[in-house]
C-alpha cells in the first residue's frame, strides 16, 4: 500500500531512538501521532514499527495511506478496508468495525491524517476507547488533537550524510566526495525526503554540480525526485510544499509568503510588526504563526534558549517567497523589514 | 413476459392440473368395458379358461395412466366380476389362479400408484417452495417508495425462470429514496445465491451508511468475501434525495437512460468505478453525479442484458433509439412495448439476463 516502503532497500537510518520512544508511547497510549514536516520520515518510522513484533505474534497488523482520501465520510470504510473487517452491514460502519475488531490485539498504522485531522482524531480515538486491545499509530504533518503526540525531529547531519551516500551507491554512481555530501546535507535541513531526491541527481551529475544547484534555495524545490515508488505529493519538494499549502487557511498562505523576508530566525514580535497589517490584523495574525507552527512549517530555532524564536526550512522558505515575489507584495514587505533593520540597530 | 408482480405478492402456480372429467370417466369405465367384452366372448365362445387368465391384465390396466386409488379398486372389481361370469362351470384350479392373480395384480398396483401420488405431491410442492423463495429473495421493487414511482420488467436467460443474478430494489431511508440495480457475475445456482445475499445487504447498509460511497466500499467488502471464483457484480446506486436531486454512482454498471420531453439518451456525465469487488484496483475511487431530474422526467436502468444485448448478426440493441419510438404513452405501456421487441430482437442472438427499471422521481408541486 504504502509506495515509498515497498520499493525503498534503505534501511531506516538514525531512528533507532525514535522507534524505542514510539513503542513505549504507543504502549501506554494506544494512541500516538508521529508528526512532522513532509518528507522528515514520519512514514517510514510507521512502516519499520509496524514490521517490529511489538504486539505479540497473533496481532492483526494493518496499514492504510489516507492520502488519496478526500470524503472525511469515509474513514471508518479505509480503516475497515485495511483491517479486513466489515462488522454488521446493519450498523454505520464505525459502530460495525468496533464490534467487528472486538477486543482482538491488534496495530493500526494510520498514515497521512493531515487532511482529514478532525475526523480522524474523533474516529479514532473512539475507537481506541471501543476496543481495549488495539493500538492505533497515526502520522500527520498536523497534530491530531490526542494525547499521544510525537514530534519526529530532522535526522542529525551525519545521518543525512549517510543516507546520501547509501543513495549514492544504489544508483551506482561514482562514490561522491563526504566533504561535498556534508555541504549538500547541511542545505537540506534534515530532510530524508530531500536528501533522497538530491541524491537521484547523481545518475547524470557530479556531487559538485550537485551542490552547486543546491545554493540556490529555489532550484532545490524543483529537482525532480525519479526514484519508483514515492507517492505523486513527494515527487519533488515542491509537490511536498503544495500539499502543505493546500491544507492551510487564508491568512497561513498570506504569513507563510510574508515570513519568507526573514533570512534568519524571528519572533512572534518582530513578526507582529512586519508582516501585520489591515490584511492580516494582530488576532488572525497569531492566529496564522500558531497555524504554521502547528503544521510543522515553522519549527522552534534549535538554539534558542528561551524557546521564542523560530525559523522556517530552507526550501518552505524559499516556496514562501515565490509566492511573496507571484502575490506583488514582495517590495512592500522587503521595505518594511528593511525599516525595521535600521531601526532595531 | 408477464409483468413482474410487486414484492410480498407472490403468485403460485397449481401442482398438477385436476384432470377433467371425461378423461376420468374413460378411465373409469375402460377396464369394466373389458372385463365385459372378455367374459362375453368367452362365454360365446365357450373358451373360459382362454379368456380367465387375461383377467389380472385387466386389473393392471390402471397402471397404463395416472390413476387414483379408486380407478385401481374399481379395475379390481371389474376384473372379479370377469373370474366370476367366466369361471362358471371352468376349472377350479383356473379360477383360483385367475383370482389370485388379479388380487395380487390389484395389491401391487394400488401400492405403486400410493406412492407415485406421493412423490407428485412433494415435486409440486418443492416446485411451489422454489418460486416462493425466489420470491423472497430476490423480490421485485413495489410499484412506489417514497412518492418515487417504479415499474420492474425481467427477462431470464433460462426462459421460465424469474430469477437470475441480476437485482434490484428500493428502499425508504433516512437519507431519502435509495435504489439499486445489479449484477453479479457467472451463471447458475451459485448466482442466485450471492444475488440474494448481494441484495440482502445492500438493504442493510441503504438504511445505515449516510454516503453512497461508503455503501459501495462496504458492498465491495461484501461480494469480496461471498462470491466464490473472484467474481463481481456491477451495480448502479442512486440515492434520490427529499428535495428532488438525484445521486448516482456506477460500480462498472451501465448508466442510465434519461427520458425527457419524449426523447431517451444515455445520461451523460456519470464516472464510473470499479465493480463491487474490484474497487481495490482503483484505490476506493467512488465519484459519485447529482442531476436534478425535470418534473415530467424518467431514468431507466437497465443491466447489460439490455444495454449490451444483440441480435443474431451481432449488432447492439438500439435502446435509446427503440426506447424514443415507444415514447409518448403511459410508462408501462412503453415497458411493454419495449420489452416485447427486446425478446423479439435477440431471438436468435445472445442471451443474458436483462433486467429493466423505470424510475419516476416525486413531480413537486412547487418545482424549483
Ligand atoms: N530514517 C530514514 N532512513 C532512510 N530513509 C528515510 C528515513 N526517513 C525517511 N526516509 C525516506 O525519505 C522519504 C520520505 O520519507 P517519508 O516517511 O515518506 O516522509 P513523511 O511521511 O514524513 O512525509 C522516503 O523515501 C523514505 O524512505
Ligand atoms: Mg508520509
Amino acid at each position: 500500500m504504502l509506495g515509498s516502503e515497498s520499493c525503498d532497500r534503505v534501511v531506516l537510518a538514525g531512528r533507532d531512538e525514535a522507534l524505542t520512544e514510539v513503542e513505549d508511547l504507543l504502549r501506554h497510549r494506544r494512541l500516538v501521532t508521529v508528526t512532522g514536516p513532509g518528507g522528515i520520515g514520519k512514514s517510514a518510522l510507521a512502516g519499520a514499527l509496524a514490521r517490529r513484533p511489538g504486539l505479540g505474534p497473533d496481532a492483526v497488523v494493518a496499514r492504510t495511506d489516507l492520502a488519496p482520501l478526500i470524503d472525511p465520510g469515509l474513514v471508518p470504510h479505509w480503516l475497515a478496508r485495511a483491517l479486513g473487517m466489515d462488522g454488521p452491514a446493519g450498523k454505520p460502519q464505525l459502530a460495525a468495525l468496533t464490534e467487528a475488531l472486538g477486543d482482538t490485539p491488534a496495530l493500526l498504522v494510520v498514515d497521512t491524517c493531515e487532511h482529514l485531522a478532525t475526523r480522524c482524531t474523533e474516529v479514532l480515538t473512539a475507537l481506541v476507547d471501543a476496543c481495549p486491545r488495539l493500538h492505533v499509530l497515526a502520522t500527520s504533518r498536523t497534530p491530531l488533537r490526542t494525547p499521544g503526540l510525537y514530534p519526529l525531529s530532522p535526522v542529525p547531519l551525519d545521518v543525512a550524510a549517510e543516507l546520501f551516500t547509501e543513495y549514492a551507491r544504489q544508483l551506482d554512481a561514482e562514490e561522491p566526495p563526504p566533504d561535498t555530501v556534508r555541504r549538500i546535507c547541511a542545505l537540506l535541513d534534515g530532510l530524508p525526503l530531500a536528501v533522497r531526491i538530491a541524491a537521484d541527481r547523481l545518475a547524470h551529475r557530479s556531487a559538485a554540480d550537485v551542490l552547486s544547484s543546491l545554493t540556490r534555495a529555489e532550484a532545490a524545490l524543483d529537482l525532480p525526485a525519479t526514484a519508483p515508488g514515492l507517492p505523486t505529493r513527494q515527487r519533488s519538494l515542491r509537490d511536498s510544499l503544495d500539499w502543505s499549502l493546500r491544507l492551510c487557511t487564508a491568512e497561513e498562505r498570506l504569513l507563510w509568503a510574508r515570513l519568507s523576508v526573514f533570512p534568519g530566525s524571528f519572533e512572534l514580535a518582530q513578526v507582529l510588526e512586519i508582516c501585520g497589517d489591515a490584511a492580516l490584523p494582530p488576532g488572525p495574525l497569531v492566529a496564522a504563526f500558531t497555524g504554521l507552527a502547528w503544521q510543522s512549517l515553522i519549527e522552534p530555532q534549535p538554539d534558542d534558549n528561551e524557546g521564542t524564536a523560530f525559523r522556517m526550512p530552507r526550501t518552505t522558505r524559499a516556496y514562501g517567497r515565490q509566492r511573496l515575489s507571484l502575490s506583488g507584495e514582495e517590495r512592500e514587505l522587503l521595505n518594511r523589514f528593511l525599516a525595521w533593520t535600521l531601526r532595531a540597530s | 413476459m408477464p409483468k413482474l408482480p410487486p414484492a410480498g405478492r407472490v403468485s403460485t402456480v397449481p401442482a398438477a392440473p385436476p384432470s377433467g372429467n371425461p378423461a376420468r370417466l374413460i378411465r373409469g369405465t375402460f377396464p369394466l368395458a373389458m372385463a365385459g367384452v372378455c367374459a362375453l366372448l368367452g362365454r360365446a365362445l365357450e373358451l373360459p379358461q382362454l379368456f380367465l387368465p387375461l383377467m389380472p391384465a385387466v386389473a393392471a390396466l390402471p397402471a397404463m395412466g395416472r390413476s387414483g386409488g379408486r380407478d385401481v379398486l374399481g379395475a379390481g372389481a371389474a376384473a372379479l366380476g370377469g373370474v366370476a361370469l367366466l369361471g362358471w362351470g371352468a376349472r377350479p384350479v383356473n379360477v383360483i389362479a385367475a383370482l389370485a392373480g388379479v388380487l395380487t395384480v390389484t395389491a401391487l398396483i394400488r401400492a405403486a400408484a400410493r406412492r407415485s401420488r406421493r412423490q407428485e405431491t412433494k415435486l409440486a410442492r418443492l416446485g411451489r417452495l422454489a418460486q416462493v423463495t425466489q420470491a423472497a429473495v430476490l423480490p421485485r421493487p413495489p410499484e412506489s417508495v417514497g412518492g418515487v414511482r417504479l415499474d420492474a420488467r425481467y427477462l431470464a436467460a433460462t426462459p421460465g425462470a424469474t430469477v437470475g443474478g441480476d437485482i434490484c430494489g428500493a428502499e425508504r431511508t433516512p437519507f431519502g429514496v435509495r435504489l439499486l440495480i445489479g449484477d453479479v457475475s457467472g451463471k447458475g445456482l451459485d448466482v442466485v445465491a450471492t444475488a440474494a445475499e448481494t441484495l440482502h445487504i445492500w438493504r442493510e447498509l441503504a438504511h445505515h451508511e449516510s454516503s453512497l460511497a461508503g455503501i459501495a466500499l462496504r458492498m465491495d467488502t461484501a461480494v469480496t468475501r461471498i462470491h466464490h471464483h473472484d467474481g463481481f457484480v456491477t451495480a448502479l446506486l442512486i440515492n434520490v434525495y427529499d428535495d428532488g436531486r438525484v445521486e448516482l454512482l456506477s460500480c462498472g454498471h451501465p448508466p442510465p437512460l434519461l427520458v425527457r420531453g419524449g426523447r431517451a439518451s444515455w445520461l451523460a456525465g456519470l464516472d464510473a468505478t470499479a465493480p463491487l469487488g474490484l474497487m481495490e484496483m482503483v484505490q476506493d475511487r467512488c465519484p459519485t453525479a447529482v442531476v436534478r431530474p425535470a418534473p415530467d422526467d424518467w431514468l431507466l436502468l437497465c443491466t447489460d442484458g439490455v444495454a449490451e444485448c444483440r441480435n443474431g448478426a451481432g449488432e447492439f440493441y438500439p435502446l435509446a433509439e427503440r426506447l424514443t419510438a415507444f415514447c409518448g404513452r403511459e410508462p408501462t405501456v412503453v415497458l411493454d412495448d419495449l420489452e416485447v421487441d427486446l425478446a423479439r430482437y435477440r431471438d436468435g442472438g445472445c442471451r443474458d439476463d436483462a433486467m429493466m427499471l423505470l424510475i419516476r422521481p416525486p413531480s413537486r408541486q412547487h418545482s424549483g
